[in-house]
């Protein structure tokens, strides 16, 4: 258990103490609580994650330059662990797809998946046919489609079967390395800097400007974000790839799956949807909390036996079997948290899942 | 009890610009004559029941005023002319209707669809309340333009009686509204294709193409058809309303690229092209591509539109075609015009008054708490 999560587990325990135990009502019910809540999830999950995303951008900025200058398979594993961590830190702040992160399209430009047309494939393809440079300079490269940026587009370039030899045989793919590499880091400091100097001060203060209603408002929109990252890990991270049978398993139906870091991503989802949940734990009955904390258990459980790469789990039925378990116990973990959240008037959107 | 949250955070320019725009409005309007109004809202609640729900609004509470439980979820409820009945109807691809009267809440007749067809949730009544159209599906015809308009006439017994149908000239009608000749019926053809074996999975997303048909309501013929643009032909155009001088406000649901920047809004006069605006990019970006409910204020020139998924309520000036403003409301779809703003109400259960000239919030507590695990649907209407 590290620092963050003992504190907030001990600021929940604090604040659930006060609560009333009538289901069907919220047992926080003085927006200075969630305020409380919202500003340690702010202070002690939001802005050093995304910090350290905007760290491992920087760094993966310096490995491409580095790789870039000397073109040699020992540099390219570099670069690739360097990718490998900024993937990482993306993970533990992919869920939150509100606020900064959706300014300027900053969260497709970050990552563009599922791309289920092909559209990165095809239009990477086309700008390293044509080799045009005009397009890489910072303001032009941020206009182009979020196809060519992005963590998927650099995968999809460091992972190619021949990566080494086509970097060596073709400069534009260093050119537009660097150039994507960049502009994940300046997404990254954008966001982070904009959470820092502006978003902070509207979560002390969430309704001031209009923003939000009040401070239970943005709440929600931390544990929506929660209960849709669960959500998309089982629909879109899951389902698609291990289908209905082992034969019909799609491993390119995966996440990450050139890097073979699919479940990595998963076990890094988990990690911080764990430590979300946490601490939020005094807004649900104590019964309930448990429920949720002892899924995420079990399901951390199932993930540490199980490898980061997804096709390495998708080699024998034994583990395909596990695949299917992950899957039950993801789906598990929806439904623990959507019978807390019933047992709360704490509704998540009724209209804006519609669609009508 | 009630609390009221103004906002600061608009544009200095585009709150002046608005505020004297409203000092320009007629002073006089239709929803200010209403002493005792009756809102009425299809709903459902946590226990999975849907509804039927009117309610009023007095000394700033919201009260119930009846209910009436329904097979499956409603998608609006649509009042005649007169605003003594009111009809309420299955959302896609659901197959009832339910009639009554907006007084008593006494339920008058339970219509299924005709055999083959499904409804959208809307339908709209003749000026002289004699008739009703529906839009509907033809869900066998998997090829063609399967949209219908059913025609419902009232019978001497005041029941209404399918008599007859015409084509909607496109897929997927949504809204229909009449226009002030009186004659002619706008229809908002959505583009997509539905099925009721496949419950509401969107059938032709790639070759969807939505429209705006203007037909005659006795000879069904078609007067006028408008397209979006090419590049924008995954918009789906779901709800509209229409002014006094015709202009129709139009809404949009883009079923392409999330982060592709699309005009959800529009106006369309007859005779010319739809005119979509745009927000500026930080507004419309978050918008989420989605629109729910779209209503001209009493003096016919201001338009909220309502987007749930983005948690706000969005306002625009249908003659300069500009975005006015945004303010925040969490899951809030049903909305109609009353007195000096607009009424809206949310999947939170709460009814909230906006009033345009103070930009001012005033959030209704409901009376006995009836809004306690009440889900308000997507749309609203006053009588």
């Amino acid at each position: 258990m590290n620092k963050y999560f003992r504190k907030l587990l001990a600021g929940s325990i604090l604040v659930l103490t006060g609560g009333q135990l009538v289901f069907g009502q919220n047992l926080i019910t003085r927006d200075e609580d969630w305020t409380s809540i919202n500003l340690t999830v702010t202070d002690e999950l939001v802005i050093p994650a995304y910090q350290n995303l905007e760290a491992r951008s920087m760094a993966l900025v310096g490995a491409t330059e580095n790789f870039c200058s000397d073109l040699n398979a020992a540099n390219l594993l570099v670069l690739k662990d360097a990718y490998l961590q900024s993937m990482a830190a993306w993970q533990a702040v992919q869920h939150i797809q509100f606020g900064p992160i959706s300014y300027f399209n900053w969260n497709y430009r970050m990552q563009y998946w599922p791309d289920e047309r092909g559209t990165s494939g095809r239009q990477l393809d086309a700008i390293i046919a044509a080799g045009d440079e005009a397009i890489l300079s910072g303001n032009s490269f941020a206009r182009q489609s979020v196809g060519v940026q992005g963590l998927p587009a650099l995968e999809r370039i460091l992972y190619a079967d021949s990566a080494l030899v086509e970097f060596q045989n073709n400069d534009y793919l260093c050119l537009l390395s660097a150039t994507i590499a960049s502009n994940i880091s300046e997404i990254s400091s954008g966001v982070t800097q904009r959470w820092v100097d502006e978003y902070r001060a509207l979560v002390q203060e969430p309704a001031a400007d209009g923003l939000y209603e009040n401070a239970e408002d943005l709440s929600i929109d931390f544990l929506k974000a929660l209960q849709e990252s669960i959500a998309k890990i089982r629909d879109l991270k899951l389902a698609p790839v291990i289908g209905e049978t082992f034969n019909a398993s799609r491993n390119r139906a995966a996440e990450s799956w050139r890097s073979e870091n699919s479940l990595a991503n998963i076990k890094n989802n988990i990690d911080s949807l764990e430590l979300l949940f946490s601490a939020y734990m005094a807004a649900f009955h104590e019964e309930d909390g448990a429920a949720v904390m002892s899924v995420f258990s079990e399901l951390k459980q199932i993930l540490n036996d199980l490898p980061d790469s997804l096709s390495a789990a998708l080699e024998s039925e034994q583990q395909y079997a596990q695949l299917q378990t992950l899957y039950a116990e993801v789906d598990a973990l929806h439904e623990a948290l959507e019978t807390a959240l019933k047992n709360t008037d704490l509704y998540l959107g009724f209209n804006s899942l519609d669609g009508d | 009890m009630s609390s009221s949250i103004k906002f600061s955070a608009i544009p200095r320019r585009s709150f002046l610009n608005l505020a004297l725009l409203l000092a320009a409005r007629p002073v006089f309007s239709k929803s200010q004559q209403i002493e005792s109004p009756v809102f009425l809202s299809a709903a459902s609640d946590s226990d999975n029941q849907h509804w039927v729900k009117a309610f009023t609004v007095e000394n700033e509470q919201i009260k119930e005023l009846y209910s009436h439980q329904l097979s499956e979820r409603a998608h609006a409820v649509e009042l005649n002319n007169k605003a003594d009945l009111f009809v309420a109807i299955a959302r896609r691809p659901g197959r009832f209707m339910v009639v009554g009267e907006v007084q008593s809440g006494r339920i008058l007749q339970e219509i299924e669809a005709t055999e083959g067809r499904h409804f959208y949730g809307h339908g709209v009544f003749s000026a002289d309340d004699e008739y009703f159209y529906t839009t509907e599906s033809a869900y066998e015809d998997l090829q063609g333009d399967s949209g219908r308009i059913g025609i419902w006439r009232k019978s001497v017994a005041g029941k209404l009686e399918r008599i007859d149908e015409f084509p909607s000239h496109g897929v997927g009608p949504h809204e229909a509204l009449l226009m002030p000749d009186q004659e002619t019926l706008v229809i908002a053809n959505g583009g997509i294709r539905t099925h009721p074996d496949q419950e509401r999975e969107k059938l032709n997303i790639d070759s969807m193409q939505p429209s705006l048909a203007y037909i005659d309501r006795t000879t069904g013929e078609l007067l006028e058809q408008r397209y979006m643009p090419a590049e924008f032909h995954q918009a789906s155009i779901r709800h509209i309303d229409v002014n006094a001088q015709g202009r129709v406000a139009i809404s949009m649901q883009f079923e392409g690229e999330p982060f592709m920047q699309v005009p959800l809004v529009a106006t369309h006069q007859r005779g010319e092209e739809i005119r979509p605006m745009l927000a500026p990019e930080r507004f419309q970006s978050q918008l989420e591509q989605y629109i729910g409910s779209i209503r001209y204020d009493d003096s016919g020139r201001y338009i909220v539109a309502s987007c749930p998924r983005a948690n706000v309520l969005t306002f625009w000036d249908a003659e300069s075609g500009d975005f006015l403003k945004q303010v925040r409301a969490r899951d809030a779809c049903g909305v109609c015009a009353y007195k000096d703003g607009f009424l809206y109400s949310a999947g939170t259960g709460q009814v909230c008054y906006y009033d345009l000239a103070q930009q001012a919030i005033t959030t209704y507590v409901a009376d006995d708490d009836f809004t306690h695990g009440l889900f308000w649907d997507n749309h609203l209407v006053v009588a």
